[in-house]
């Protein structure tokens, strides 16, 4: 299939191989919780709600020095093409929470929060591809909603290579198209790589290329995240009065 | 949701009984309802719908089955709802799995009708396709992001917005061979059949605190409950099912008499809902 046009340069749904899919950042989607954001990436659209910190409910975990960062990742029933029904805990749900949770907890200042428990709670409501940057990318939204400390923004984003041509932000139908998949996630200012998962095989000159580029849609939705928490932290400042 | 002082406690019961709850509603209003459809577009039909601060998705799934044997001449419905964790702490790994149970059932009782099927409130002769071959499988699934009391009416209200936006596509049958072959079927993409959800009724969900009855609890004032009782009212006035939850006992008049109330207040909720209903199509024809 083609899956980028060889004529127009596009890729199936219209974007050029180096564009990102249309995203869209909301905080404070959830009222019960401490934080929360809704993320949009393309069709992908992800909910995160943070709670915390607050006491740890397990006391054995209890880390004394640190605060302990939890997170549980859970697809909607509807959130697919087909309607399945999703057991709670299989592999890939736990991989991935286990996943989102390293990346955020590499951020975290977790040692000015001992003794305490800081929840991340993902909840997918449609997935078409990129589910997993789109949820650390909403995770950074929540937990800046939630005011926990973090050393920088974490964000995320997929590359691929199809056509003989890198691919930002890959969609449901080019990840299925058996090509490789990497998924890169970076510390903004920091420019330090946290996350880095890839499946299938590449030739080391082009990985570089393709992780040269997934890094860039990193960094691109860095800044959008910075002027969504900007835009927030001036609508509170004229709700405070200030 | 953190514990209530003795000092609360007593706030918030006052204040039921002089009719004036802790937001300024009255006991008997609803807080201001938020509606949207097809917010998700790959499900035949969805609506999010927002009351207070409890946000509730629901979806509508249809696809092609066979209807069971015992009857061949009606489609099939199943309803099904997930508490996401993002709601409360308490939902996460299996702690939402007694509550999704308890409101599926509910809304599986007020909706589907009986055991034989009489009584639903969806027409499930409406989703035969070919007599005892091919009929639509209707998956309703509910997910509740945000909590804060008054799940049930909540989900009920989104599941009628949901089927009211939904579209079963039309199937031709092209080729139905001998009775023991299931006959090739053509799903159209273009045309679609609306449901008609006139018949479809509203959840209200009466808490009983002290001496007086409110709708549309928040999560403090369940906690002050003593008991509950859910009536479900159609278009008609027409009582769809009955739940009553909380231990204290009731005395039967007091259930009769919460029964005619929930009829008079579901009149207002069922006008609210198809104002907003209209309101949405309106604006998807717009858009």
């Amino acid at each position: 299939m083609e899956y980028v046009n060889p004529l127009t340069g596009f890729r199936i749904d219209g974007r050029r191989p180096n564009e990102l899919r249309q995203i869209k950042g909301e905080l404070g989607v959830v009222a019960n919780a401490d934080g929360s954001a809704l993320f949009e990436m393309g069709n992908t659209r992800v909910i995160v709600a943070v709670y915390g910190p607050r006491e740890v409910q397990n006391k054995s975990q209890q880390n004394n020095n640190q605060a302990l960062v939890r997170c549980e990742y859970s697809m909607a029933n509807f959130s697919t093409g087909d309607r399945t029904r999703r057991q709670k805990g299989d592999r890939r749900s736990t991989e991935i929470s286990l996943v989102i949770r390293q990346t955020m907890e590499a951020s975290i200042l977790t040692h000015l929060m001992p003794r305490s428990q800081i929840d991340i709670f993902v909840q997918v409501l449609q997935a078409d591809g990129g589910t997993r940057s789109a949820c650390i990318n909403a995770a950074t939204l929540a937990l800046a909603d939630a005011g926990i400390p973090m050393r920088d923004i974490v964000t995320s984003c997929t590359a691929g290579y199809l056509c003989s041509t890198p691919l930002l932000d890959l969609n449901y139908v080019e990840d299925s198209a058996g090509g490789p998949d990497v998924t890169v996630g970076i510390l903004s200012k920091m420019d330090k790589v946290t996350l880095l998962q890839m499946d299938a095989k590449l030739p080391m000159d082009i990985f570089e290329n393709v992780m040269q580029l997934a890094i860039e849609g990193c960094k691109a939705i860095a800044n959008y995240i910075r002027e969504v928490l900007l835009e927030n932290t001036k609508q509170l400042e004229s709700r405070r009065g200030g | 949701m953190v514990g209530l002082s003795e000092g609360e406690r007593r706030f918030i019961r006052g204040g039921i009984a002089q009719d004036l709850r802790s937001d300024g509603r009255r006991r008997l209003q609803y807080c201001p309802i938020s509606v949207q459809t097809g917010v998700i577009p790959q499900a035949n039909g969805s609506a999010r719908v927002r009351l207070g601060a409890t946000d509730v998705i629901a979806t509508i799934k249809a696809e092609l089955g066979k209807p069971s044997l015992l009857q061949p001449d009606k489609g099939k419905v199943s309803i099904h709802v997930d508490c996401s964790p993002t709601a409360a702490p308490m939902f996460e790994g299996r702690g939402g799995e007694e509550l999704s149970s308890e409101l599926s059932l509910a809304l599986e009782r007020c909706l589907l009708g009986g055991k034989s099927g009489a009584g639903a409130a969806i027409d499930l002769s409406s989703l035969i396709v070919l007599d005892g071959k091919v009929c639509w499988d209707l998956y309703i699934d509910g997910l509740v992001i945000s909590s804060d009391g008054n799940l049930l009416d909540t989900l009920a209200a989104a599941i009628k917005v949901a089927l009211s936006n939904t579209g079963i596509p039309k199937v031709n049958i092209v080729y139905d061979g001998s009775p023991d072959d299931q006959p090739e079927v053509d799903v159209s993409d273009e045309e679609f059949l609306q449901f008609d959800t006139s018949g479809v009724p509203v959840v209200i969900t009466l808490t009983k605190v002290g001496k007086h009855y409110i709708v549309d609890a928040t999560a403090e004032e369940e906690s002050q409950m003593s008991s509950a009782v859910s009536v479900s009212v159609n278009r008609n006035g027409q009582i769809c099912g009955l739940i009553k939850r909380g231990g204290t006992g009731l005395d039967p008049s007091v259930i009769l008499d919460m029964i005619s109330v929930a009829k008079h207040v579901s009149k207002e909720l069922i006008s609210m809902l198809d104002s907003e209903i209209a309101a949405a199509e309106a604006s998807d024809d717009e858009s």
